[in-house]
């Protein structure tokens, strides 16, 4: 199967005065059409940083040093943004973490969604309003004409990042960044939206990138997984391989952190100290080596 | 934004206003210049003085003065100048159309100003040109609009002498104006060349009055935009294919405006403030011309009517902040 | 984000800043005029010479290097003047911010910690100041107490504490709820000693950088107050008098009224950018 998106060799750095921090420490992905993959990691590994460069949304002191990144399945004219690394870019779309903050508060859901699709169709308010309601529809929004008429403080967190999620797919793009999707939401609500969003990629196809730090997310929903810490990725592989039989320490004491329910008993162990800081070294050399 | 809303801030409002009424009243009774003395002149007789001192009410004790005073503001009767001899109600209502008519064009625009400097200092972030938005802001802000009106005049009245620096119209062009709204009347009437020869005069003051309140609704709303920038709102509009304007334009600009208003609001009223010295430089007829002359000549009963009309004037702006605001949040409305 | 100048001494910080260091410069100008305004003086500000009136500054044509910056309707060395205008300005300055400082503060200082119905009282007394034009306020008040010094300096105390009063309260509201002052409730020190001696260390900063800004207002009031002829005695030489007679020969002799408003917009601009320059030092949160 063709791929969907490919990261060559990325580094990426953050320019702090004089000097060059590096986040992003040669990443390789290569994700086959329709594959839900999931990226794991602590907080500070890179893993948004990762999204922003696919997203090509970096902030300004960011900096690609090398590698790019490449959609082979996407036919469609080079991208005319020289500065970013992006050969050709198809539509990707983002679901965002915070459903609370990242609705426009001001405006109505249906102005919202009103605006992202008239950047691609060409319709009549009326169409557009016809088009909104079926993508609320699709998320199992009941009643998508009233939602339309709200402002986003009158929706549940549930219910926005419902409105989220049709958002990002209402644009029907060929990859979908999942940036930790379900973290901020009641844990009743997030099994609901991770089928959703499980039910949505069938049905079309996207590519997805899920972000999380959740483990248990992954088993469930992903087909492969990469692990990353300090801007690398230690391990990757179809999810059930990496699971049963992980090769890397950093995942193996990563598994032995998530809280059994069928061992209650068991001592919580944490990522041990000595391992972070092993990990942290090992950044340090990479970063000496390139840089003789 | 409900009716409940609005006659509960105006009731909040009556206090101030009673302080304010108060306050000046008392200060204003322990003067020591006598309005009087200062009316009739050297010739005038003892008894002459005490009839004059009596028809003003100015021989009762304070406290009497005061509930006359209060008694006759119910009914809406303001007391009668002392040095002009006019009504006082209606010598303010006919100055009263000239400052509003300048405070609005100064206000429109210092926001207008105010809008573009935030909006392209946002957009340039980073780079130098927002430095000179910044240095341009910082150097406006700290000069008050007194210094900004004599600095106009030397400039742009005196050293290329293109502005005029007096008076509201060319006095060769004669008006006879039914309501006292020069500049709304003649657009109205089609009197253009008076429309033209107002705006013309009214540049200078409206500039000065407008610079400073410009400058700090600038900084402010910049700041709000590049907290608004940084929200998580902004960034998913820009994966959905918003340009970098069209993101600060649509989405960041109405919430920034909520607590930039909010901030800057009070310097709305500090603008009507300026009137007062202002329109005295630039001989603009207006109410704040005319308290000057009125504290001059120790004018109680138009002193008094002249800073009630001022409170009034900030309470209502006040107001109308407010609204704004409760128009732009929608989750303020909902509470 | 870590920065190596937060060490170093604040004075050093401070004299390093472009704006304070401009600032500094000003209101040292301003200090030297003031307090050596007889030595520095070329003439007696008030000594008449009607032979040589309206003389316009020594390097325009007709200008007399005697009267540097040249005379006024009553032949009257601008310059001077100026230097003489200097001493009143920053008398005013220094005693009006001072007092106005000290009343806004301790009054802050109360609504904030204590809350309630003191806050209530003092917040509502601030939000009637707010409902008048101060201007106009500064104006009825000096022509209630007479012109003078001393009336100027009480009208400025009177209208401005509102200022620090409003941003005092704010930040010890916002400093009452920090741990070190729960942590003085429960060693037992009484309310009174951790407003003064714990809280209070605590504002200084923000109360420099007012007290800055309001010298800068202090000055311009003083002008506005002798403009309208409302300040000292009109034939003391203070920046605000000479822009009321200046404004009378503006076409005459634009000088008369460019020198002076120049004074003013310099010493404002000076204590304003020395009082965003301290903030910028010692506020780290300002800072990127």
């Amino acid at each position: 199967m063709t791929s969907a998106l490919v990261v060559h060799d990325l580094h990426l750095a953050v320019r702090n005065g004089q000097v060059l921090l590096p986040i992003l420490r040669g990443i390789n992905l290569n994700l086959p059409q329709g594959e839900i993959h999931g990226l794991v990691g602590e907080s500070g590994a890179g893993k948004t940083m990762l999204g922003r460069v696919i997203l090509d949304i970096l902030p300004p002191s960011a900096v690609i040093t090398s590698g790019n990144v490449d959609y082979p399945a996407h036919r469609s004219s080079p991208s005319l943004n020289r500065k970013s690394a992006h050969r050709r870019r198809p539509h990707i779309s983002l679901i965002p973490q915070d459903p609370l903050t990242s609705l426009n508060p001001v405006k109505r859901i249906g102005k919202q969604m009103g605006e992202i699709l008239r950047l691609a169709h060409k319709d009549s308010s009326q169409q557009i309003h016809e088009r909104a309601k079926q993508h609320l529809r699709e998320v199992k929004i009941r009643n998508p004409g009233q939602v339309l008429q709200q402002y986003p403080h009158q929706l549940s967190g549930g219910m926005r990042q419902r409105v989220l999620i049709a958002m990002a797919f209402s644009t029907e793009p060929s990859i979908i960044i999942a940036d930790e999707p379900t973290t901020a939401l009641d844990v009743s609500v997030q099994q609901r939206v991770l089928r959703l969003i499980r039910d949505l990629q069938k049905e079309r196809g996207t590519t997805i990138l899920f972000v999380t730090h959740d483990l248990g997310v992954v088993a469930k929903l992903c087909d492969r997984v990469s692990l990353m810490h300090s801007g690398m990725i230690l391990e990757q592989g179809k999810v059930s391989d990496v699971f049963q039989s992980p090769s890397h320490p950093y995942t193996r004491s990563l598994l032995e952190a998530i809280p059994r329910y069928d061992k209650p008993r068991e001592k919580l162990s944490p990522v041990a100290n000595d391992l972070q800081t092993q990990l942290i070294r090992e950044a340090d050399e990479y970063d000496r080596q390139r840089r003789v | 934004m409900s009716y409940p809303y609005l006659i509960n801030r105006l009731l909040l409002a009556l206090p101030t206003l009673a302080g304010a009424v108060t306050i000046t009243f008392i200060l204003l009774r322990v003067v020591p210049g006598d309005p009087i003395a200062m009316m009739t002149g050297p010739g005038a007789t003892e008894a002459d003085i005490a009839q004059l001192r009596a028809h003003y009410g100015l021989d009762q004790s304070i406290a009497h003065q005061f509930v006359i005073y209060l008694s006759q503001l119910i009914t809406g009767d303001l007391g009668t100048s002392i040095s002009l001899r006019q009504n006082v109600g209606e010598l303010i209502a006919g100055r009263l159309p000239v400052t509003i008519e300048l405070v609005v064009i100064a206000m429109l625009i210092a926001v207008g100003f105010a809008l573009i400097l935030a909006l392209k200092g946002t957009f340039w972030r980073g780079r130098w040109p927002e430095r000179l938005v910044d240095g341009f802001i910082g150097v406006t802000v700290a000069i008050p609009d007194f210094l900004w009106a004599l600095s106009l005049i030397l400039i742009l009245g005196v050293a290329i002498p293109i502005m005029p620096i007096f008076g509201r119209m060319d006095l060769t062009i004669s008006f006879d104006s039914w309501t006292n709204f020069y500049l709304t009347e003649s657009l109205l009437r089609g009197r253009f060349e008076v429309t033209r020869s107002v705006l013309y005069h009214m540049v200078l003051p409206a500039v000065s009055l407008a610079l400073p309140l410009m400058a700090i609704t600038a900084r402010v709303l910049k700041s709000c935009l590049n907290a608004e920038m940084n929200r998580e709102y902004v960034t998913l509009a820009r994966t959905q294919g918003f340009g970098r304007l069209k993101v600060i334009y649509s989405q960041a600009l109405r919430n920034a405006l909520v607590p930039a208003t909010a901030l800057s609001g009070v310097q709305f009223t500090f603008l009507i403030g300026g009137t007062v010295l202002v329109e005295r430089i630039f001989g603009y007829p207006g109410i704040g011309n005319m308290a000057i002359d009125a504290v001059i000549n120790r004018d109680l009963p138009l002193i008094q009517g002249l800073v009630l009309t001022f409170a009034i004037l900030f309470i209502l702006v006040n107001l109308l902040i407010d609204l704004f605001i409760t128009f732009l949040d929608p989750r303020l409305r909902h509470v | 984000m870590s920065d190596g100048r937060a060490d170093l001494p604040l004075t050093y910080r401070i004299v390093h800043e472009p704006r304070a260091l401009f600032g500094l410069c000003v209101l040292g100008l301003m200090f030297l005029a003031a307090v050596l305004a007889p030595w520095l003086s070329p003439h007696d500000p008030l000594e008449q010479d009607l032979l040589s009136s309206f003389l316009p500054p020594s390097w325009k044509e007709n200008g007399d290097p005697v009267f540097f910056l040249g005379t006024d309707n009553l032949g009257r060395d601008i310059a001077s003047r100026l230097i003489y205008g200097a001493r009143t300005a920053l008398i005013v300055a220094l005693i009006a911010a001072t007092m106005a400082a000290l009343l806004g503060t301790v009054l802050g200082m109360l609504a904030g910690f204590y809350g309630g119905k003191t806050d209530m009282l003092i917040s509502r007394a601030v939000d009637i100041w707010m409902s008048f034009p101060a201007v106009l306020l500064s104006i009825v008040l000096v022509a209630v107490m007479g012109a003078g010094l001393h009336a100027v300096i009480i009208a400025i105390v009177i209208i401005d504490w509102t200022r620090f009063c409003r941003v005092i309260r704010a930040e010890t509201m916002v400093q009452k709820e920090r741990d070190y002052v729960s942590s003085a409730v429960t060693i037992g020190l009484t309310r009174v000693r951790i407003l003064f001696q714990e809280v209070f260390p605590n504002l200084v900063p923000l109360l420099i950088v007012l007290l800055t800004l309001e010298m800068g207002i202090a000055i311009v009031v003083e002008t506005i107050l002798s403009f309208v002829g409302l300040s000292v005695a009109s034939d003391t030489p203070t920046w605000g008098n000479l822009i009321q007679e200046g404004r009378q020969y503006i076409h005459q002799a634009p000088w008369l009224l460019g020198l002076p408003v120049a004074c003013v917009v310099m010493a404002v601009l000076g204590l304003n950018a020395l009082g965003d320059g301290i903030k910028e030092v010692i506020d780290p949160e300002t800072r990127q």
